[in-house]
Order: structure tokens, then C-alpha cells, then sequence
């Protein structure tokens, strides 16, 4: 582990809003974490719960209409404050960012080595043509596609091809950042599993930090050093993939995890109820009202972030701290609203 | 074609009474014609072979999963089942019924006992019509209830699939349904009707993980009260595991293992299956990720490789397995993958037109005669870069010819499904090894 040095990326308290005729969508609700070099965090959690919301918000790639506070420091500057010119510097050579939806961010009418020439050319001005060739054949090389390609155009590529294509893209002028938000979801599982091996691969061959957002456990198990769920807008549970997966602590991420069909599965588990309205989310704990322990405080009260272990954190009064809950407090939830059927997912 | 072989018999003593819909050499062919012009000068046109030969009986009250990645035709398998398209060769049998000699009126009529599940709960409802009309289309559609008796059975089958009080669901529109309640919905417009059989294309693939399990739930609910068949499709063998009697690998239009469940997952038998149940990232820190898994993508429908479709990928291929030029160029541009670029551009040279090792053919030329000693020690360099490759299994001989060094390669074969302990599976390496005449020698004129 890499604890001790600077972080790469440090965020706190990370807010991103929408408004809507209804009122503002909380996305991202008081986020902080940090990211060290050559660390992969792995991001979990549902659909809208606010986990591609982040990961756009870090790279400040948000749609107009977004509000954002909080900080996100990068190397030690708050990129909030960058203005789009100076945003640009950074993208490319210092934070890259790879989508879900391959075929969709590559221009049809372009060869691939034209994509690298553009890429080069915008983030790194100066750099002649084959120069460009042997940094876009390195790294391609490193994806696993042959040299003989290099003048390809996108479509002659298969799926898993052009996720590597992708890859390739972002990394070529080795920014210290990437976020990849779902990679590997449009694809099938055995070229999933080669995107996988090649994204943890990434802080050998080139330093990367990376967050990894998905909805898929087995892939963060796997493959990332650190994970973080998210629920409702909030990390409600962030540690060592190790800790997590054996030794969770918030009640969302036991759900999460016994919810989920593994080959192991003998029998279903769920959880009740559906996510929160994010423009009227519940009272206090965001979880409380399909949560299996919920107490009286739960739903009074913000839990607060608790540490559980070495790197281990925890927003649930479950794990305290005790000395701001009364006797009262930890009593079963009387007045909890009753899930309808109707409200099942 | 073979004559049709006798499926796998059930543990449980399925007969031939019990037989659902039964399917005999089924193939689903779509003719590739490039434009007018094309046809008219020779140009381009094919056969994409997206169901290949497929023999299959379901058993009533049965669960029969369909696994495969995209491209393995088990939607268009699954779409055949239910007549939603003509097999262009064989039989799709439901009762005494067979769908392809039907009237497209008479098949209107059997959708009453044939109803599917689609994978986006979004794309299956009309973003217009409200959820009283959309669960009642079907009844309206063939005349089998109005008004109060039509809102009456959109209401109870509401009910059924956990919509409840119905009163609240009816008046709503897709748009304020979560995404597990519009697959609830979408399950009762296909119950409504009281079928028999249900094709469930990837039913829980677009939900998120807390909320697949409720949905198949449902469905094994379902089942249970309805006395339902289901045809399971899914590129998920998670799910596939716990909610399959039996499953059926499919891979580029063809089933290559078929069995109960159970032992399909205790003991997989074909590399292909083989692959997938590694590649399937679980919930334990402690797994590492797969390295050996198989290399490339699923290939090309409209120009399968020659034998058995799996063999480039596949880590335990032999001899037998059908390799080609084809597979010799994905070699070479792997071997240059790991080359410095001065090497990479100087072996690029020697070696020449590529495009010569484009097209399904048991001889592949490379570069020119006059190099053909420095091709051999390309080959030869690339061979001992690994060892392991099982392609090499497959090269009888090397030759110098006019045009260049030429590479010829072992006659392969076409596996069919063959018993082997107890599931059926398309591999030449079961139930034994074989090296001498199996069921399908490879024919380069046939498989184009």
C-alpha cells in the first residue's frame, strides 16, 4: 500500500446538484476520499446513486446545469477553481477518462492512427508525426493490438478491440488520473475479463491511478485495491477490497453483497424497497427505511464517518461513535414507514 | 446433415409426452447481399449463419437456459422457438403444430400459449400508452375480455407480478415505473394471456443487482403457480446456474454442450464452457484474475472459422481442430504485438501481402520464395517464443513453393454433440480423443 505518500487525488466534501422543476437532485451529497499513485479504488452502487455523477464530477465533465461545491485537489491544486482553458491542460497529459460505450467516442471517418495525431496534437503541441506513431504503437502494443492496425479505421475493429482502442487513447500521454466508468459493461465475459486484467495492469505499465466505476462486485473484488459504496449520493462504506468484501460493515453493503448471484448462490436475498427520491431523499441516514437494524437515531440523526479499521470507514450508527448517541437512540426504529409492495423495485 | 439423434434423457424420467415445442435441425441463415450493384458484378454477398443446426426438446415445467456472448445466436434461437423468425431449415414443432407451414393467422393464434420477455423493459413498453393498456393489449388483441372483465384480468395479473394495490399501477405510464416495476409489468402482459411457454431474453441483465433477484423470484413464482416453461436467455451463467434445470452452451450458432445444469457446472466438459466459468469475476478478494483465458473475440458469423468454430481461442485445441491461414495471421500480428518496432517492420517486409491470409484455406503462402529461408526462421522464432501454441499442433508441413513458403495444414473436423457422461457435447476431444473419422470432416465448400 501507498498510504503514506501524498495522495494523487484528494476530495472533500464533494457536492453535485441538479435543479429540476421539483427541486434540486442531490447526485452527489458530501463526498471525500482520497486516491494515492498507482492505486485502483473500485466505485460501487446502484443505478442513481450518484457514482458516474462523481466520476464526471472529478474530471469536471458535468453537464451545464450542474452545481458543484466542496474541493477536489489535484497535485495539490483545487481543480474547481480551474477555468475551462486551464481544465484543458490538465486533460490528456494529467487526467484521462474512458467510457462505457467504445464505438460511440470513436469518429468513424478517422483512422486510428488519426486519433492519436489529434489526441497528441491538442494536449501536447510540438510533438511531430512519428513521434506521435511510436508513443501510439507502444501503447497500443501494451493493449494487446498489433502494429498492423495502426491505419484501421474504427469499425474494422471488434467490440473488445476498440475498449482497448479506448484505453489506449486515454493513456497515451499517461495522465496520473483515470476514471473509467463502466468499461467493460457492453461487453461479453471473457473480453471483459481480458479489459479487466489489462486495467489492473495499469499501475504497472504506466502509474495510473484509477477510479473504477461499476456495478459489478466481482470485478472490484478482483481487481481493485480499494472500494467504495455508494448510496444516495454519499460513500457510505470505503476500505481495502480485502476488508470490504470479507468483513462488511454498513448494512447496505451486506445487502449489496448477499443480494448479489454469484456462482455460489443457492438461494435469493434482496433488499427491500427501492432507492431514494435524490430530490427528497429520506430524513437522516439515507438507508434507514430499508435498513434491517435501523434504530431510533438512524432516523434523527447524519451518522457520521466512523473508523472500524486500518483505512476502514463507515457512515452508520451501528459503528458509533457512542458518545453522541443517548441511551434512547439505540432502540429499534418504532415509527418506520411501512415499504409497500407497491414501492419494490 | 445427420439424421436426428434422441436428447439427453432427464434424471427424472422425462418422456415424450411431456415433450413442449421440439426442434429439429433447426438453422436460421440471413443472405448478405451488398447492393445492386454488388450482385450484379460479383461482389460480395454470404450467409450469416446465426442458428446452425440446432436439435432440442423442452420438457413441460421445465427451466432451459440458453448461454451465450453476443453473437452466439441465442436470441435469434430463442425468437425461432416462438415463430417471431422462419427457420430456414428444419422443424420448430409446438404439439402437432409445426410454426414454419403455419399462416401467419393461425400463428397469431398460437401466441396465446407462446409469449417472450424482452431485455429492456424500456424499449418493451410503449413510452405512451398507460399500464392498464399496454398489460391488456394482448387480451384485447385476440378478443378475450373488454371493459369491466379487461380491467378486472389487467388487475389480478397486476397483482400476480407484486404491482399491488393494481389500482395504483393502472393509470401510470412507463416513465414512473422504476426499472424492476416495468419489468414486472412487462411480465404481466406475458402471463395474461395463461401461456405455456415463456421466452425470458436476458429478463434481468438491464436491472441492477438488488433488484435481479427479486425479478427471478417472481418468474420461479411464476412457474410454480402457472405451471410454466421457461426458455432461459442469458450471457450470465450466474444467474443461469440458479435458475436453469438444464443449459445450453451456445456458441457462433451452434449448441456445443448441452446437459442438466448441475453437472454442466460441477464437471464442464467443453473449452468453451470451460473459459466462461473462469472468466466470471466473483465476490472473493482472494481470486485473482484469469490469465489463460482464451485469446480474441467471438468471429465472424459470415465467415466462421474451418472445424470446430472455437479453435483459435481455444487453450486445449489439437491437431484436429480445423486451423487455417486465417489463424496463422492472428499469430503473426500476435507475435509483432510483443516486437520492437525496427523488428516489427523488417519481419512486416518479409512477410508481404497479408491479405493472402484472409480467407478460410488449409494452405496459407507468405512472403516470397527467395526469402524463404529467413520465413522459416521468422516461423521458427516465433514458434519457440511459445511453445504452447496450440496451432502448431496443426502444421503437417512447410514448403517452398513459386509464390512463397507455404504452410500446410492438418484436415480438421466439425464436431458435432456427442454423449459424454451426462450431457452432450461438440468437442473432439470427448467423450474420448478423436483422431480418425468423427460425425463431420471439415468442408471448406460447405461451411461457405
Amino acid at each position: 500500500m501507498t498510504d503514506h505518500s501524498e495522495p494523487v487525488l484528494s476530495v472533500r466534501d464533494l457536492r453535485v446538484w441538479y435543479g429540476t422543476d421539483r427541486g434540486a437532485v442531490r447526485a452527489v451529497d458530501g463526498v471525500s476520499f482520497d486516491l494515492h499513485k498507482g492505486e485502483t479504488l473500485g466505485l460501487v452502487g446502484e443505478s442513481g446513486s450518484g457514482k458516474s455523477t462523481l466520476g464526471r464530477g472529478l474530471l469536471r465533465l458535468l453537464p451545464e446545469g450542474a452545481q458543484t461545491d466542496g474541493e477536489i485537489l489535484f497535485g495539490g491544486e483545487d481543480l474547481q477553481t480551474k477555468s475551462a482553458k486551464e481544465l484543458r491542460t490538465y486533460r490528456g497529459p494529467e487526467l484521462g477518462m474512458i467510457f462505457q460505450e467504445p464505438m460511440t467516442r470513436l469518429n468513424p471517418l478517422m483512422r486510428i492512427s488519426e486519433h492519436f495525431e489529434e489526441a497528441v496534437k491538442v494536449h501536447a503541441a510540438g510533438v511531430d508525426r512519428q513521434e506521435v506513431k511510436r508513443r501510439a504503437l507502444e501503447v497500443l502494443r501494451v493493449m494487446g493490438i498489433p502494429p498492423t492496425r495502426y491505419r484501421s479505421y474504427p469499425h474494422e475493429f471488434s467490440g473488445g478491440m476498440r475498449q482497448r482502442l479506448m484505453i489506449a487513447l486515454a493513456l497515451v500521454l499517461r495522465p496520473s488520473f483515470v476514471v473509467a466508468d463502466e468499461p467493460t459493461t457492453a461487453l461479453d465475459v471473457l473480453v471483459e475479463a481480458q479489459i479487466i486484467a489489462i486495467l489492473h495492469d495499469l499501475r504497472r505499465d504506466f502509474d495510473t491511478s484509477l477510479l473504477l466505476i461499476t456495478h459489478n462486485l466481482g470485478i472490484v473484488a478482483e481487481a481493485c485495491d480499494r472500494v467504495a459504496v455508494m448510496y444516495a449520493g454519499r460513500i457510505v462504506e470505503i476500505g481495502s477490497s480485502d476488508e470490504v468484501f470479507r468483513n462488511p460493515k454498513h448494512p447496505y453493503t451486506q445487502a449489496l453483497l448477499k443480494s448479489t448471484i454469484s456462482l455460489s448462490t443457492t438461494g435469493l436475498h434482496f433488499i427491500p424497497g427501492a432507492p431514494p427520491d435524490l430530490v427528497d431523499p429520506p430524513s437522516a441516514c439515507r438507508f434507514h427505511p430499508r435498513c434491517p437494524h435501523a434504530m431510533e437515531i438512524c432516523a434523527d440523526k447524519f451518522p457520521q464517518p466512523v473508523s472500524v479499521g486500518p483505512g476502514h470507514r463507515v457512515e452508520c450508527w451501528l459503528h458509533g461513535p457512542e458518545d453522541q448517541m443517548t441511551e434512547g437512540d439505540t432502540g429499534p426504529l418504532e415509527k418506520k414507514e411501512e415499504i409497500g409492495v407497491a414501492d419494490e423495485a | 446433415m445427420l439424421p436426428t439423434k434422441p436428447e439427453v434423457q432427464e434424471k427424472r424420467g422425462a418422456s415424450d409426452s411431456d415433450i413442449v415445442m421440439s426442434l429439429r435441425d433447426v438453422e436460421v441463415h440471413y443472405q448478405m447481399s451488398g447492393g445492386t450493384l454488388a450482385r450484379l458484378f460479383g461482389g460480395e454477398t454470404g450467409t450469416v449463419k446465426a442458428v446452425d443446426g440446432v436439435n432440442l426438446d423442452l420438457h413441460k415445467g421445465e427451466v432451459l437456459g440458453l448461454v451465450g456472448e453476443s453473437g452466439s445466436g441465442k436470441t435469434t434461437l430463442g425468437r425461432a422457438l416462438l415463430g417471431l423468425v422462419g427457420a430456414t431449415k428444419g422443424t420448430v414443432k409446438y404439439g402437432d403444430h409445426e410454426l414454419g407451414s403455419l399462416s401467419d393467422n393461425k400463428l397469431r393464434g398460437l401466441r396465446k400459449d407462446l409469449q417472450m420477455v424482452f431485455q429492456d423493459p424500456n424499449a418493451a413498453l410503449n413510452p405512451s400508452m398507460d399500464i392498464e393498456t399496454a398489460v391488456g393489449h394482448p387480451l384485447k388483441i385476440h378478443g378475450l375480455a373488454a371493459r369491466d372483465e379487461l380491467r378486472q384480468k389487467v388487475s389480478e395479473a397486476l397483482e400476480r407480478v407484486g404491482l399491488s394495490p393494481a389500482e395504483r399501477f393502472l393509470t401510470k405510464y412507463p416513465s414512473d415505473l422504476s426499472g424492476g416495476q416495468k419489468q414486472r409489468a412487462v411480465l404481466a402482459r406475458a402471463i395474461i394471456l395463461d401461456p405455456v411457454l415463456l421466452v425470458a431474453d436476458e429478463p434481468v441483465s438491464a436491472l441492477d443487482m438488488s433488484v435481479r433477484a427479486k425479478i427471478l423470484q417472481l418468474m420461479l413464482d411464476l412457474k410454480n403457480d402457472m405451471d410454466l416453461t421457461y426458455v432461459y436467455i442469458t450471457h450470465d451463467l450466474a444467474t443461469a446456474k440458479f435458475f436453469c434445470d438444464r443449459t445450453a452452451i451456445m456458441y457462433l450458432g451452434r449448441i456445443v454442450e448441452i446437459g442438466p445444469t448441475k453437472e454442466i457446472f460441477a464437471d464442464p466438459k467443453h473449452p468453451y464452457t470451460k473459459s466462461l466459468l473462469k472468466a466470471i469475476p466473483e465476490l472473493n478478494p482472494d481470486k485473482e484474475i484469469p490469465r489463460d483465458l482464451p485469446r480474441g473475440e467471438i468471429p465472424d458469423a459470415a465467415s466462421p472459422p474451418l472445424g470446430c468454430s472455437f479453435h483459435p481461442r481455444c487453450p486445449e485445441a489439437v491437431a484436429e481442430c480445423g486451423w487455417e491461414a486465417r489463424d496463422l495471421k492472428s499469430l503473426l500480428e500476435e507475435h509483432w504485438v510483443r516486437q520492437d518496432s525496427s523488428d516489427y517492420e523488417a519481419e512486416r517486409d518479409l512477410v508481404g501481402d497479408l491479405d493472402r491470409l484472409d480467407e478460410p484455406a488449409k494452405r496459407a503462402t507468405i512472403g516470397s520464395r527467395a526469402d524463404a529461408d529467413k520465413l522459416r526462421a521468422l516461423l521458427e522464432r516465433v514458434r519457440t517464443e511459445n511453445r504452447e501454441e496450440p496451432l502448431w499442433a496443426g502444421v503437417d508441413q512447410i514448403n517452398e513453393t513459386k509464390d512463397g513458403l507455404e504452410v500446410v495444414f492438418h484436415k480438421g473436423y466439425d464436431p458435432d454433440l456427442r454423449r459424454s457422461g451426462g450431457v452432450e457435447v461438440a468437442c473432439v476431444l470427448h467423450p474420448e480423443p478423436v483422431t480418425a473419422e468423427p460425425a463431420r470432416p471439415e468442408d471448406a465448400a460447405n461451411k461457405h
